[in-house]
Parts: structure tokens; C-alpha cells; sequence
């Protein structure tokens, strides 16, 4: 389910970056966003209910996509249809926000996860820091995590892969 | 939570869950005011309280000693016991509540830098995103961070650690040149009761105004004006990278807006000023 939360942080998003023009197609929604002469917004819906949820950064849950493609990282904060041979039956753990990503609690301490790490959905993986907010990450999936994607200290946009997870 | 003995008399009022309340405003004194005299950690004590009372959305917790206490990146934050002010405040918002805890840092600092100089008349100014100064040495640091608690709701920790009858000369030199208190500032005993409850009442009510809407940029004319980071040279580490420029201002959204060096411009969300030095002494 796609929130208003989300599109505002992807309109911010386009609005910051050197990207025009973003098209988003997921599921049942499809988004169109452009920045020509202003950032102007299209939600086009298939279906005449769209379950937009009215809440915002509703959680230190990460967003998590099921095997995305690299491509569309910034624009996949649901779950999608695979499409990777290579990576079925795996999620990817996304950062839900921009900020700074640490692996451990502290620089001395050991890091949350390692590669083989077995995780449940309430599992902190990750601290994404924004603003001095602290903001630990929970894998929201059960499994194994066989991919970290992000280096720790360096900033994460927003959906960007942090973690793949081969799911139990 | 286990009680412990006192090593040596605490100078002035202890603090005490009845002292503090009987300070707050007639429509605050039913808040949950919490005192312990050890706790690990008051942002994880406040936690768990949370947890634990399900129907309390705002409690408060104060420790007379943390044995875990912590800053940014697992930093230690020790005090001497008796002297300092540790609190924090721990709130939710209700299931689906369009809540912004990305601007809570920055709001904490606004609320608590209120509730200190509604005490002192000291002159405190905010270091992006959240230190608060006094003659540019620090006073009182702040913790915030998402506690998940509550399915389906946004709930925070804010953790401010005060710096309020602490005899500089017993610190560390170092950190004499960094740090300061509200004695050393004032001359005087400060009550840390009064102090507790002027920090409790600006916090909720800024969490009473965030749930009547109130976002950063309401407040942001009062951040400019009171930061003293803007119009420095600073030197920042972002993760591993040194970012290092002159701090020109702070948006509505609350990012650093900093001119590099190189005569580029970047808005920074994330990191933490190590160095700050006047720009004519550069």
C-alpha cells in the first residue's frame, strides 16, 4: 500500500535531485511525477478505491520490496512481483528515509546482522540516523540475510537497498 | 527498579516525582512523572514504561544516575550524581497519526532551550541539530530516537541530559573546554525539580501542539534566531566524509544548508559539527 508519506518524500526527492521526470508503475497505481516547469503530480489509480493511508513515516519499519529491480529502488516501497530469476524467494530490506546508515549500535559495538544472520520480522538490522534521530531498522520479513548492500557510515536515500534477505 | 543508597548528600532538593509535578501547570500535574535513583538508561527505562502503561500516551522519567547512558552513536553521557538533570520523555501518537518524528530533534532542542532559559534568563543557543550551548560551550545534550512499542503507532524516546549544579572544576580539563553548567553560568543552585518540570511542560506542550498539527517550519523563524551555528565556519562528519564550509542557514525542513569550500552548496540532513570556529579567525 502506497502512502501519502511516501509520495510526498518521492516528490521531495525529485524535487532535490537533477531527475525530471519519475514514472512508477506498482500494482494496482501508477505515478507520474515531473518537475518541468513545477513538480506537479499525477495519481492515476486503476481501481476507484486507493487505499492511500493517511499516516506518515509511520514507523521505524523499513519498506521492504521483494526482489526489485535495481532500477525502481526509490520508487518500490511495497511489495512487487519478482522479476530476477536469480533473487526469488528473497526481499530486499530498504531504508525508509535519507540519513546516515550504521550497521551497530555504536562503533564499538558488533553489528546488528552479518551475512547468514537469521532475522524475524521484529529484528533490528540497522540504524538509519537523520537529524540526530535514531531511527532502528526492523527487517519486517523472516529469513537469512545474504546480501548487505550498503556501506556502514555512508548516507541512504530514501528506498534504497540496505539488506537482501532470502526468505524462510 | 532497585533503590539505592546515596553515597554523599545531594546538594539542594532531591528530585522527586512529587516535587516535579507540583510544579507543572494545574492541567499538567496528572502526567507520569517517573524518578529513580539508577537507571540504565532513562530512554530505555521511559521506554518500557511506555510499553508497559498501554493507555498513557506522554510519561516522564528522571534518574538521579545512569550507568548506561549514552549520546549520539553509543557515546557515553556521564554526570556526576546529584548534579545533573537526566530525563526523558517518552510519548505516542495515536495508530495512523500523521506524525513527524524527523522533526522532533530540532523541536526538543527548541522546547528544552525554552524551559532553561524560562529558569535561568541564560542566554542558550542551539547547535544543529540539537546540542544547546552557552557561550558556545554545551549544556545539555539531546538523544531522540524511535522506540517501536506500540503496533501501528509513532512513538519516541527524547532523552536531555543537563548539565544544571555541576562544579566545572571537577571535570575533566578537556572537558571544561567544551562544557559548561548552569552554576558555573549562573552562580547560584539551580533547582533541578523546577528545571524537570519547566522541561516536561514545554515538552508536551509541544507534543500537544504537534497533535494539533504544528510542524518545524512553524518554529523555524525561532531556530534561525536562536542557532548559533549559522554564520560559522564548520567542520562536519557525515558517516565516514568531512563536509567543511561556512553553516549559511537552516531550511524549513530543518537541513544544514552549508557553502563549501570549493564554492558549492549542500544541504545536509544528517551529521555531526566536530569543529566550529568563528569565520574571521579562519
Amino acid at each position: 500500500m502506497f502512502k501519502v508519506s511516501d509520495l510526498r518524500e518521492l516528490i521531495r526527492l525529485v524535487d532535490e535531485t537533477s531527475i525530471h521526470e519519475l514514472h512508477i508503475e506498482s500494482g494496482e497505481l501508477t505515478f507520474h511525477i515531473a518537475k518541468a516547469p513545477v513538480v506537479t503530480t499525477q495519481v492515476v489509480s486503476k481501481v476507484p478505491t486507493v487505499p492511500v493511508e493517511l499516516a506518515t513515516a509511520s514507523a521505524p519499519a523499513a519498506s521492504v520490496a521483494v526482489a526489485a529491480s535495481p532500477t525502481a529502488t526509490a520508487a518500490q516501497p511495497s511489495t512487487v512481483s519478482d522479476d530476477d530469476a536469480a533473487h526469488v524467494g528473497t526481499a530486499l530490506i530498504t531504508s525508509p528515509m535519507v540519513g546516515t546508515f550504521y550497521r551497530s549500535p555504536s562503533p564499538t559495538a558488533a553489528s546488528y546482522v552479518e551475512l547468514g544472520s537469521k532475522v524475524t520480522e521484529k529484528s533490528v538490522v540497522c540504524i538509519v540516523e537523520a537529524m540526530k534521530l535514531m531511527n532502528e531498522i526492523e527487517a519486517d520479513v523472516r529469513g537469512e540475510i545474504v546480501e548487505i548492500l550498503a556501506e556502514n557510515g555512508n548516507l541512504v536515500e530514501y528506498g534504497q537497498p540496505l539488506f537482501r534477505v532470502k526468505l524462510a | 527498579m532497585q533503590t539505592v543508597k546515596m553515597p554523599h548528600e545531594i546538594p539542594g532538593e532531591a528530585l522527586s516525582s512529587e516535587a516535579i509535578t507540583s510544579r507543572l501547570p494545574a492541567d499538567l500535574k496528572g502526567l507520569r512523572v517517573y524518578v529513580f535513583d539508577r537507571v540504565r538508561s532513562t530512554n530505555d527505562t521511559a521506554t518500557a514504561l511506555l510499553k508497559a502503561e498501554k493507555e498513557e500516551p506522554f510519561l516522564a522519567v528522571f534518574a538521579e544516575l545512569q550507568e548506561g547512558g549514552r549520546g549520539r552513536r553509543g557515546r557515553s553521557w556521564s554526570s556526576p550524581k546529584g548534579v545533573g538533570l537526566l530525563g526523558t520523555c517518552a510519548l505516542a501518537y495515536p495508530p495512523g497519526f500523521a506524525s513527524y518524528p524527523g522533526e522532533w530533534p530540532l523541536l526538543a532542542a527548541l522546547a528544552v532551550r525554552r524551559a532553561i532559559a524560562s529558569v535561568t534568563d541564560l542566554e542558550v543557543t542551539i547547535k544543529w541539530p540539537n546540542d544547546l550551548l552557552i557561550g558556545g560551550k554545551k549544556v545539555c545534550g539531546i538523544l531522540t530516537e524511535m522506540i517501536a512499542v506500540r503496533d501501528g503507532c509513532v512513538c519516541l524516546a527524547i532523552g536531555a541530559g543537563t548539565n544544571v549544579n555541576t562544579e566545572l572544576s571537577l571535570l575533566p580539563q578537556e572537558v571544561q573546554l567544551r562544557a559548561t553548567s548552569l552554576l558555573a553560568e549562573t552562580g547560584a543552585m539551580v533547582n533541578r525539580n523546577v528545571l524537570a518540570a519547566a522541561i516536561v511542560s514545554r515538552l508536551f506542550d509541544t507534543y500537544t501542539e504537534t497533535l494539533r498539527g504544528l510542524r518545524f517550519a512553524d518554529q523555524h523563524k525561532e531556530m534561525i534566531a536562536h542557532c548559533s551555528t549559522l554564520g560559522q565556519h564548520v567542520r562536519i562528519l557525515q558517516g565516514q566524509t568531512w563536509i567543511e564550509g561556512v553553516a549559511q542557514t537552516i531550511d524549513e525542513s530543518g537541513a544544514l544548508h552549508i557553502l563549501l569550500t570549493d564554492g558549492t552548496r549542500q544541504k545536509l540532513i544528517s551529521g555531526e559539527i566536530v569543529e566550529t570556529y568563528a569565520i574571521h579567525s579562519v
